[in-house]
């Protein structure tokens, strides 16, 4: 019995575990898996945190897929949820069932119009990392190892078709009607739907890696547009662990500053030299090194900060202009945080929060060396949560903030989460774009 | 001459809207005696059996010489031969949409079908029995002879599916592929039935001591 037992391949045992999208529509996507298992699984009501918790929750649970993630940027945007949560969600991005060797070997077929035992000397069909809407598989090509990524076949078509349960679910969540939110839902929409387009993400990424070559510590896998189409993406296979594993090692304080400034300097460089920024900082995309260098990986999702988004957002984080009224009145109305028909004890209110919170962030940049702490993140939340207490955000009469807003914030809050992981102290004085920020607004005075 | 027989007789349908009333026709069409017509098939309605029968034979065939395949569990040997299939028959998508028009439940008997599942059925049995000697699947005894019929009703299913998607790629239906053959796979291969099996036989000899 146990030598019949045996001969079971591990794999098809491990996937008759993980088959509970057997139950799910046939034909519908895999994203829907994981967000029901997000919503079921061990967090109970109880634990989630804070008296604005509940109603979240609730609507919240109606969620699946793709819309529980454009909830989850809405909400993240305007502080409404609690740390605890959004932990968990940006675990369950990266959960979904894996697909069948077949069905991958079919997929690149299709898509490359060769089959991946003929392109590559060896072809790994069992799944090696599992990314956002697809997963990775090793291949062996000239003696090089690569990593191919696999697209799951209609994800775009089930991202558009989970889209449009979000949108009733604003109305609960921020009391607003959805023609209101349009603006946000568009945006992400766009989001999602460009990281399907592998093509896009290859572009992208040999556009990035050379820009950022300047950035010290930081480097990139070469990609092979010739094996790579719209669903499937080949680069080199990169070594190296994600921040978990990586702290589990116990890497000095000097290596994980090391690692620190890396990320640090590379997003600077993207946002105040390119103006576009990998909008993805969850933890997977960067592979660190023993000696503190950082492989970068993963640029399906590019926010590209348009020019005027870019001198009416930033220039409040130098403190110099944050004490000149008139250009602060400009650039709040600008990035619709206040908008001229409020009151003026709205616009005080929402002023002083919003210029106190943007002090709280720009903290790094005001001295030499800066060093993260949880409590600094936490100090943040706390803001946040006091913000949100403000009638005019908890239930706002009209949607406030620029859409450009929800990917930058995002960055770089999961930045600076990284960087209190990393118990990070680096430099954060050497930047030079304030000046350029600074003489934008010099003559309008 | 057979296999021309076969792709001429889908495109008088296609181009006539209807099928040819007799042997007469389509020789008419081929420019060929009715003679040399009987010596590959017998009537009208084995060259439309043949259209299916043919697709479905090469596909298997052509496996059946892979490395690859032979190293393959039962479900990716079920998943491969229903994405090689579905893929063989693009290129006579119109004329299955015409054929098909009137199939409305997936799991109907549709006419044209039975042979197919014959086809499949002589493929997929061999399969199944090796999986079952090598423990990969178990052997229920007459049970079994259920999987084959679970599998072809699947096969039918995702052509069903297919005939009905308007995705691109037809990328839905390698999702249903996917998802379907797993799930059939999860009843023919070791499942909870099984183990209730064995504890009760378990718990009987138990008592029995």
């Amino acid at each position: 019995m146990i030598d019949t037992q045996d001969k079971i391949p591990t794999s098809k045992v491990e996937r008759a575990i993980k088959l509970v999208g057997a139950g799910a529509k046939i034909g519908g996507n895999y994203l829907k898996y994981y967000a029901k298992k997000t919503i079921n699984s061990d967090t109970t009501k109880e634990e989630l945190h804070a008296n604005n918790a509940n109603d979240i929750y609730q609507s919240l649970s109606q969620l699946k897929g793709s819309a529980l993630k454009v909830a989850q940027m809405l909400s993240m945007d305007k502080n409404l949820l609690p740390r605890a949560y959004t932990d968990k969600f940006a675990m369950s991005q990266y959960s979904a069932p894996p697909m069948s060797g077949p069905l991958v070997v079919r997929t690149f077929q299709k898509s490359v119009g060769k089959s991946p035992f003929d392109v590559f000397d060896q072809f790994n069909t069992q799944c090696s990392a599992a990314a956002s809407i697809g997963q990775v598989h090793q291949a062996q090509k000239d003696g090089k190892t690569l990593a191919v990524k696999v697209q799951y076949p209609g994800i775009a078509d089930s991202i558009q078709s989970d889209l449009k349960m979000v949108k009733p679910v604003a109305n609960a969540m921020f009391g607003l009607p959805e023609k209101e939110m349009q603006k946000y839902f568009q945006e992400v929409e766009e989001k999602l739907l460009e990281e399907t387009n592998y093509t896009l993400e290859l572009q992208r990424s040999q556009e990035i890696a050379k820009a950022s070559l300047i950035v010290k510590d930081v480097f990139f896998p070469n990609y092979y547009p010739e094996f790579s189409s719209p669903k499937v993406l080949v680069m080199d296979w990169l070594q190296g662990d994600h921040l978990k594993e990586f702290l589990d090692k116990k890497p000095s304080q000097a290596i994980k500053n090391r690692v620190a400034q890396a990320l640090w300097d590379f997003y600077n460089h993207q946002l105040h030299t390119e103006l576009a920024i990998h909008a993805d900082p969850h933890p997977g995309n960067f592979l660190l090194q023993e000696d503190g260098r950082v492989g970068v990986i993963d640029f399906g999702c590019v926010k590209v900060v348009p020019e005027d988004f870019y001198y009416h957002y930033f220039p409040l984080l130098v403190p110099e202009i944050r004490e000149n009224q008139a250009v602060v009145d400009q650039l709040l109305n600008h990035i619709e945080i206040i908008f001229p028909q409020d009151s003026q004890a709205v616009k005080d209110e929402l002023q002083v929060a919003f210029l106190d919170m943007t002090a709280l962030l720009s903290r790094p940049f005001e001295s030499e060396q800066f060093q993260f702490t949880h409590e600094f993140i936490d100090e943040i939340y706390a803001k946040g949560e006091e913000i949100y207490q403000i009638p005019e955000v908890k239930r706002p009469t009209q949607p406030r903030g620029s859409k450009h807003a929800l990917y930058v914030n995002r960055t770089y809050f999961g930045i600076y989460s990284m960087m209190a992981d990393l118990n990070a102290s680096i430099e954060t004085k050497s930047h030079t774009w304030s000046g350029k920020l600074v003489d934008y607004w010099k003559d309008s005075v | 001459m057979k296999n021309q027989i076969v792709s001429e007789y889908v495109k008088y349908c296609l181009k006539h809207g209807q099928a040819p009333a007799n042997v007469y026709q389509l020789c008419e069409h081929l420019n060929i005696e009715e003679s040399t017509f009987y010596s590959h098939f017998g009537s009208l309605d084995k060259v439309e059996e043949s259209v299916l029968v043919t697709r479905w034979t090469s596909v298997a065939e052509k496996f059946a010489q892979e490395e690859q395949f032979a190293g393959y569990g039962l479900t990716e040997k079920m998943l491969t031969l229903h994405f090689a299939f579905i893929e063989s028959l693009r290129d006579i998508r119109s004329y299955l949409l015409w054929k098909f028009k009137d199939w409305k439940n997936p799991m109907d008997q549709v006419k044209g079908l039975m042979a197919l599942r014959e086809a499949f059925q002589k493929t997929v049995s061999p399969l199944l029995d090796m999986a079952s000697n090598q423990g990969e699947i178990p052997d229920r005894k007459v049970v079994s002879k259920l999987n084959v019929e679970a599998l072809g009703m699947n096969l039918a299913f995702v052509m069903h599916f297919w005939l009905k998607d308007d995705s691109t790629d037809f990328e839905r239906t390698d999702a249903c592929i996917e998802k379907s053959v797993q799930l059939t796979m999860d009843f023919v291969g070791r499942n909870a039935v099984d183990k209730l099996f064995d504890f009760g036989k378990f718990l009987i000899q138990g008592f029995q001591r």
